[in-house]
């Protein structure tokens, strides 16, 4: 598996954003985008443009910067996300729908064949539109993994390019997620992005160990910011991809520490002076 | 499992206050620590007086191969000590760290030995290094990722076939360098491993395991009944205030925001059944849930917060709060307080 080449799908402007307490400003987010592409990332999952015109205008913002990476804007699985999108002039968007039963049923109060019609509309949608989609499994590492694979087989037909798989409450281990990977890898039409969180410290374990397995895409957020405890940190992943499996991200490692204080910056917050890579006892 | 602990060390290698040393030990004695590593050479340069009688139980010295620190070590009163050393695969042990280890076993010391480097070794070469040095009185083997060069697969691996070949007492010693130091824990955990070093927040040069993560991961991923965790947050938090270092705020089992919510479907999951959205409830670490408003509430998250209040707000009003919100929130870059609330509320509902 040596020498792969693994896409970054990063969320530090969605899912990092949504740690309680930080917003970005639109020139923020503009400069944050900006420093992500100039680090080599291939796609980044800009905002949700359904939360309202400061979320769109700065959207907006980065839709008009001259970058080489995919700009993403995340929806849930409804006509009002997508049309928000489409009206920032989004061209790659996100649909996300829960597949654990325990979401399913306690949180959205539905069933498995509703989450599949409401995906199907909204990929329909998106595409009518010209759009390119990326598909979100939300809670899949509660889910039954077959359906993770139905929701998957729908998403390759209708021609979605990649699923996400998501540890939303981070409670996966690495030898778990290497067992899981090693069945899902073989049989999931589309290319599976890892979105791994640190509620337990695991996060970047995870990702690696599932994209040793054979995943070819890693969602990360800068430092690691992110819901509760945070995301996989791009830092800690691209380092260890490329010191311990000699992965390539397309990812100078040079150009991380700049983009990790711009982002604590930019999030009112600084580093845990112990976080791997980046606190300040590891420079 | 034991831990073995490497925050105080940590706590003297950065100069501690030599006050909150005792508290500092007293604190850590409520996880399962089995011994406290601290580095001889810092113990010193700290001025500490010779260990007592409790402390040479609960506290090791670490030294590296020579004579002279194995009679530093004893001259302050250590009687479980570590020898350190980081050999060159091919030559094995230095004949300076087998005088070490002969001179530390005739001063009758507690004897582990460490090396430092040994993920750069291959199984084999380890098993040749401990043919050498199992005469000597050695009682515990330290496997140390001084460099940080193992993922958490082939740390399980490598340890599984260690326990297996070593015929005492095991210990995993491993780094942070990348990220991974809790996982590697976790894998040489599974692979059998019984003593494990950590560190509260996972401080130390070079970093450790925390040791709350790997508690909580015992507990709630590995299905360990029984464990109290209820005070974790609270020690770890003091333990970090005694060592001088900022409380991290959603570092995770131990940050004071891990259990803060803010995006509208969180908030609106968490109120339905908060295990949607989180791994463990706050109670069990002695946290405290918290909803926080701010640019990216939801209408559920704003309707929670009034209704805390006794007032059941109409949609339309919940709507109109939660425009004004998310603009104040952009305007100010921050989470929007009660008392703003309260009064964008005073201002245009009432």
């Amino acid at each position: 598996m040596k020498g792969r080449t693994i896409g970054i799908v990063d969320t530090t402007l969605r899912d990092g954003e949504q740690s309680p307490g930080i917003v970005f400003s639109a020139q923020d987010k503009l400069m944050i985008a900006t420093a992500l592409d100039q680090a080599g990332v291939a796609f980044i999952e800009a905002g949700v443009p359904i939360m309202g015109e400061e979320e769109q205008e700065a959207i907006k913002l980065i839709l008009s910067a001259p970058l080489k990476a995919k700009v993403i804007a995340w929806n849930r699985a409804f006509k009002e996300d997508i049309l928000a999108s489409v009206d920032c002039g989004c061209s790659f968007v996100h649909i996300s729908v829960p597949v654990s039963d325990f979401h399913i049923k306690k949180k959205i109060n539905k069933s498995r064949e509703w989450v599949i019609t409401q995906l199907k509309q909204s990929i329909e949608l998106a595409h009518s539109f010209g759009c390119t989609v990326t598909v979100g499994a939300e809670d899949a590492s509660r889910a039954d993994m077959e359906y993770f694979l139905q929701v998957a087989d729908i998403a390759a037909k209708m021609g979605a390019i990649h699923i996400r798989y998501a540890d939303t409450v981070g409670c996966l281990t690495p030898v778990v997620t290497h067992n899981i990977f090693q069945k899902l890898i073989p049989r999931c039409p589309l290319p599976i992005e890892v979105h791994m969180h640190n509620d337990f410290g695991l996060a970047s374990a995870n990702t690696v160990v599932a994209l040793d397995a054979g995943s070819t895409l890693s969602s990360t957020t800068v430092s690691g910011i992110g819901e509760r405890a945070g995301n996989a940190g791009l830092e800690e992943v691209v380092t260890t991809l490329h010191c311990l499996y000699g992965m390539d991200t397309g990812i100078d490692v040079r150009d991380l520490k700049k983009l990790s204080e711009l982002v604590m910056r930019a999030s009112n917050r600084s580093a845990f002076p112990y976080q791997p890579v980046i606190g300040r006892i590891f420079l | 499992m034991i831990w073995i602990d490497q925050t105080l060390g940590e706590g003297l290698r950065i100069g501690m206050d030599k006050e909150n040393i005792n508290s500092m030990v007293e604190l850590l004695q409520s996880f399962q620590i089995g011994i406290i590593d601290v580095k001889v050479t810092d113990w010193q340069k700290c001025s500490l007086p010779p260990l007592g009688m409790l402390q040479q139980k609960q506290i090791r010295g670490k030294i590296n191969g020579t004579i002279d620190e194995v009679e530093l070590a004893y001259s302050l009163g250590f009687r479980n000590i570590i020898i350190g050393c980081a050999p060159n695969p091919a030559a094995g042990l230095t004949n300076q760290v087998n005088a070490s280890l002969l001179a530390a076993q005739k001063l009758e010391l507690n004897i582990g030995l460490c090396i430092e480097n040994a993920s750069n070794f291959s199984i084999e070469e380890i098993e040749g290094l401990w043919r050498d040095v199992s005469t000597m009185g050695v009682k515990s083997f330290i496997y140390s990722d001084g460099n940080s060069l193992l993922n958490p697969l082939s740390t399980s691996r490598i340890l599984t076939t260690i326990v297996d070949r070593i015929p005492i007492s095991v210990e995993f010693h491993g780094h942070n360098a990348y990220g991974l130091a809790t996982a590697n824990a976790l894998g040489a955990m599974q692979a059998g491993v019984k003593y494990i070093a950590t560190a509260v927040a996972g401080v130390g040069l070079q970093g450790h395991a925390a040791i709350e993560e790997v508690i909580m991961i015992q507990k709630r991923l590995l299905g360990e009944k029984n464990m109290e965790t209820e005070d974790l947050s609270r020690n770890c938090a003091l333990i970090l205030a005694a060592f001088g270092v900022e409380h991290p705020a959603t570092k995770a089992i131990i940050g004071q925001d891990i259990f803060a919510h803010e995006s509208g479907i969180h908030v609106d999951g968490v109120l339905k059944n908060p295990q949607l959205y989180e791994a463990f409830s706050p109670e069990e670490v002695g946290a405290i849930r918290k909803l926080v408003i701010g640019k990216h509430s939801g209408t559920a998250s704003i309707k929670a917060k009034f209704k805390q209040r006794n007032i059941i707000l109409s949609a339309i009003d919940a709507q109109y709060l939660l425009k004004q919100v998310r603009k104040l929130a952009v305007m100010q870059k921050k989470a929007v307080d009660d008392d703003a609330l309260w009064r964008i509320y005073q201002d245009k509902v009432v």
